[in-house]
């Protein structure tokens, strides 16, 4: 007995030293970094890293003083890994990587191409692959410029705003793991969020194109309803429609939508069906819509989302004949054996579209107590 | 006078030379010697004088007298027997029985006359409930017996008496239900308690040392319980309980790890906070265990688990701190021990000096200081606070020291190490059993309903006993009519 426990105890002090985690750190002996700027100069590779300041003591959201709450460290070098070697030159402590929320590439590095970083964040196990990628341009000092006085870092800052516009389907999703996805493809295209620094502020200005790796074209903001609808599955977004000689704001739902394909005559078709639920949020009126007016508004609606989708597929078609909706995906499915056998970004750029929309309008009467209203809401003519 | 007469003499010799120990008192009847043997701080001297002298010595009696005649005839005592073997003399004596010796026969006379000074009934000290009976056990074991009398008013309820120890000759009562409890645990524990040889026995936390099957194992086998309530619910349940002369704390058997964490009150309560109450004692269980662990496991090896916003405030919070995670961990949690431990054993007036203290020192001082990161002081605090959930500290007692392992091998292999040594304690608990029944039935082995009774619990809704108790009757309904 006495002799198993000395040999229990031998092979757990072996196992302890040789198997052990001695070299871990405490996550205080680390370097935080938030937000990494890639970006390119002069055929250098530039980093621009944001650390969160650990001295002050005060936690991110505070709003507390006490000096600079994130210092930005650049390093440049030929390669990413001598530009890394720059950056570690500099710090004090090894950066952890693990509560960096944004990788943004500058527009030159984009042009550049992004998959030979993204193909690093994949090797880099610390990366989270939550992480969201965007595109800013080249200055981006600016950025962390506009954050400054924010108690937050600009990697959460920008997180927070895809990600608050994510919910309601305002934006794309650019998450890491989605990008190396799509980079994995045969027909990698996508689009990657373009932010701003404007009147210090971060703003979401548009969608960089990133068609084989490289940033091609920029979409505008106003341009991307369509895009939106076309990507996400479920969309809230608001119209001003035109009805009579008054306009109503409608808040529009997107509850689904069905993508059937054909190939006809040598020619891509694509009929795509979408479901609204519309709510009347005001007009610019005292007098309620009547049936009349609902159709009318109705029809408006439906037209000016058509408009959105045209020119949504319009510039997709025609600008940088880029795929970005993954489209190929369902006719793919459906005509593997031409699919395999054609070139698509030919056969997209001439694919004929045709949408169909079903919405339910609301409405939305339950104003304010009207009694010129009787109790159904309609108005005494 | 025969060799028995003189054999008594001698015992009424070597008695009365040791007389600042025992009395001895003689009355003489008609050429016979009565000789009254006992112990004064052991005996009730009023009833003694009422009721054995004072008949003795008005008796009117032509013939002489013999133990016969004295107990069916002139001593006022119900609880009087006749003996006759003589080396039980010394025993009875010694044990606050009154011997009465006549000088011409063999046979004598043990009557019980004794009395114990004791506390009367006491308010429960660690079994506490908001509802509920607070009648607890007191270290007069007659008295405890009773109190369970008064509660279970059934024949098949068997009390067997035995001694343990050879010099302090203390008296242990083995309480069951005959038709219901599990006849090998009732073997088992008898041949246990028969087979003790030890100088004393004064508590019964020292007896169930005795009883244990794994004598070394960290994990309670035994419950313990001083409320008179539950030690009659543990029987009915088909438990077998052990009361020890001396001790106000009764001891049951068989017991599972989940009795551990069940509570008078879930019963006498709705049974839906029943239910919510032992939910809450296994999570504040588990997290008294882990929870410091976890803390050391997120900091020093897989930050990666949080929300990065909280590993920036983690590594803010830890900024000022000299010691690493594991250091840190040690050292408030051998403080907080030292507190627990101070404000256990202390008079409650220094209670709350102490309390104060601990609380300026740890709470702000240290943090102050930057000794310590305030979120380890809120986690050690929960740890501290988790221990006190569970309502039988005897099980939360070895989940404090397994808390420093787990510590340990976290900080030595990280989440690998909780993992393993969660594990290891797991395999463990499985593996051993209370006489017989296995420890953590009935999650191993599986029994459904058992395992569902485990948690929602009500006697309204549970008509059966557990299954994996083996009982004899497993119905909670009337005794069956061939019994009773």
């Amino acid at each position: 007995m006495f002799r198993r426990i000395i040999i229990s105890v031998l092979i757990f002090i072996v196992s302890l030293s040789f198997c052990s985690c001695w070299d871990s750190l405490d996550v205080n002996e680390k370097g935080m970094a938030t937000t990494i700027v890639v970006g390119k100069e002069d055929d250098e590779d530039i980093f621009w890293v944001e650390f969160a300041n650990l001295g002050g003591g005060q936690s991110e959201g505070s709003g507390d003083g006490g000096g600079e709450k994130f210092t930005i460290v650049k390093a440049t070098g030929e390669t990413y890994a001598m530009t890394r070697k720059a950056l570690d030159n500099k710090l004090p402590k090894p950066t952890f990587l693990g509560t960096v929320r944004i990788v943004a590439f500058t527009e030159s590095m984009a042009k550049e191409g992004v998959a030979e970083y993204c193909n690093r964040m994949r090797n880099l196990q610390e990366y989270r692959k939550a992480l969201n990628i965007i595109v800013i341009p080249d200055e981006a000092e600016e950025l962390f410029d506009a954050n400054k006085e924010s108690s937050m870092s600009t990697g959460h800052t920008i997180e927070a705003t895809v990600h608050k516009l994510n919910k309601t389907g305002n934006s794309v999703d650019s998450s890491l793991s989605q990008i190396l996805d799509w980079l994995s493809g045969k027909h990698n295209c996508f689009l990657l969020p373009h932010f701003v620094a404007e009147e210090e502020l971060l703003n979401l200005d548009g969608y960089s194109v990133i068609n084989e790796g490289d940033l091609v074209s920029f979409i505008p903001m106003d341009e991307s309803t369509g895009i939106h609808y076309l990507l996400n599955d479920f969309v809230i977004s608001t119209y001003t429609v035109p009805y009579d000689k008054y306009n109503a704001t409608v808040e529009v739902h997107l509850k689904g939508k069905k993508v059937e394909t054909s190939y006809r005559n040598n020619q891509v078709n694509y009929d795509i069906h979408f479901d609204f639920f519309a709510l009347v949020k005001y007009l610019d009126t005292t007098k309620n819509l009547t049936t009349t007016y609902e159709l009318e508004v109705e029809e408006n609606l439906a037209d000016l989302i058509a408009d959105d989708l045209n020119i949504a597929i319009n510039t997709s078609q025609t600008e940088p004949q880029s795929d970005y909706f993954d489209l190929c995906e369902y006719f793919r499915v459906k005509y593997p054996n031409i699919f395999k056998d054609m070139d698509w970004e030919e056969e997209y750029a001439n694919a004929k579209f045709k949408f169909s929309l079903n919405i339910n309008l609301l409405p939305g009467r339950e104003y304010d107590y009207n009694p010129q209203v009787d109790w159904k809401g309609k108005e005494d003519e | 006078m025969s060799n028995q007469n003189q054999n008594h003499n001698d015992i009424i010799e070597i008695f009365k030379k040791n007389s600042d120990n025992f009395s001895t008192r003689t009355i003489d009847f008609l050429n016979n010697t009565i000789t009254i043997i006992y112990i004064k701080e052991l005996t009730d001297r009023q009833s003694l004088s009422q009721f054995i002298v004072k008949p003795l010595i008005d008796a009117e009696y032509n013939s002489r007298l013999n133990a016969q005649t004295v107990l069916n005839n002139i001593i006022y005592l119900d609880d009087c027997k006749i003996k006759s073997e003589k080396n039980e003399i010394e025993s009875f004596i010694m044990t606050g029985f009154t011997v009465i010796l006549f000088s011409d026969s063999t046979d004598y006379l043990v009557a019980n006359v004794k009395t114990v000074p004791h506390r009367s009934i006491p308010d429960p000290e660690f079994n506490y409930v908001l509802r509920g009976p607070r009648e607890c056990f007191i270290e007069h074991l007659d008295t405890n017996i009773s109190l369970i009398r008064y509660r279970l008013k059934n024949k098949n309820l068997r009390i067997s008496y035995h001694t343990v120890g050879a010099r302090s000759k203390s008296r242990v009562a083995v309480v069951y239900f005959e038709d219901i409890a599990n006849n090998h645990a009732v073997t088992q524990i008898k041949q246990r308690i028969d087979s003790i040889d030890i100088d004393g026995i004064l508590e019964s936390g020292e007896l169930q040392s005795f009883l244990l099957n794994h004598k070394l194992n960290l994990f309670p086998q035994m419950g313990i319980v001083e409320r008179v309530d539950m030690a009659c619910d543990a029987m009915l349940e088909g438990k077998i309980t052990i009361y020890i002369e001396g001790s106000g704390i009764a001891l049951i058997a068989p017991k599972t790890f989940r009795e551990f964490l069940w509570s008078c009150e879930d019963m006498y309560d709705n049974k839906y906070i029943g239910f919510f109450l032992r939910i809450l004692r296994i999570i504040s269980l588990i997290l008294t265990s882990i929870i410091s662990s976890l803390y050391i496991a997120t900091v020093a090896f897989h930050s990666d688990l949080l929300p990065s916003q909280y590993i920036i405030m983690i590594a803010q919070t830890r900024s000022q701190v000299p010691f690493n995670a594991f250091i840190e961990v040690m050292i408030i949690e051998i403080i907080v021990e030292l507190l627990r431990e101070a404000l256990l054993r202390v008079p409650s007036k220094y209670g709350t000096a102490i309390g104060i203290v601990g609380a300026i020192i740890i709470g702000d001082a240290a943090i102050t200081a930057g000794i310590f990161s305030p979120l380890l002081l809120i986690v050690v605090a929960l740890s501290l606070i988790c221990s006190f959930i569970p309502s039988d500290f005897t099980l939360v007692n070895p989940f404090r020291i397994i808390k420093f392992f787990l510590i340990i091998l976290t900080a030595v292999f990280g989440f690998f190490g909780l993992v393993l040594g969660i594990t290891f304690v797991l395999a463990h608990l499985v593996s051993i059993n209370s006489f017989g029944v296995p420890y953590f039935a009935p999650v191993t082995p599986f029994i459904r309903k058992d395992a569902i009774k485990s948690v929602f619990y009500n006697k309204a809704l549970a008509k059966k006993r557990p299954y994996f108790l083996n009982l004899k009757d497993a119905t909670r309904t009337s005794d069956p009519p061939n019994t009773d």
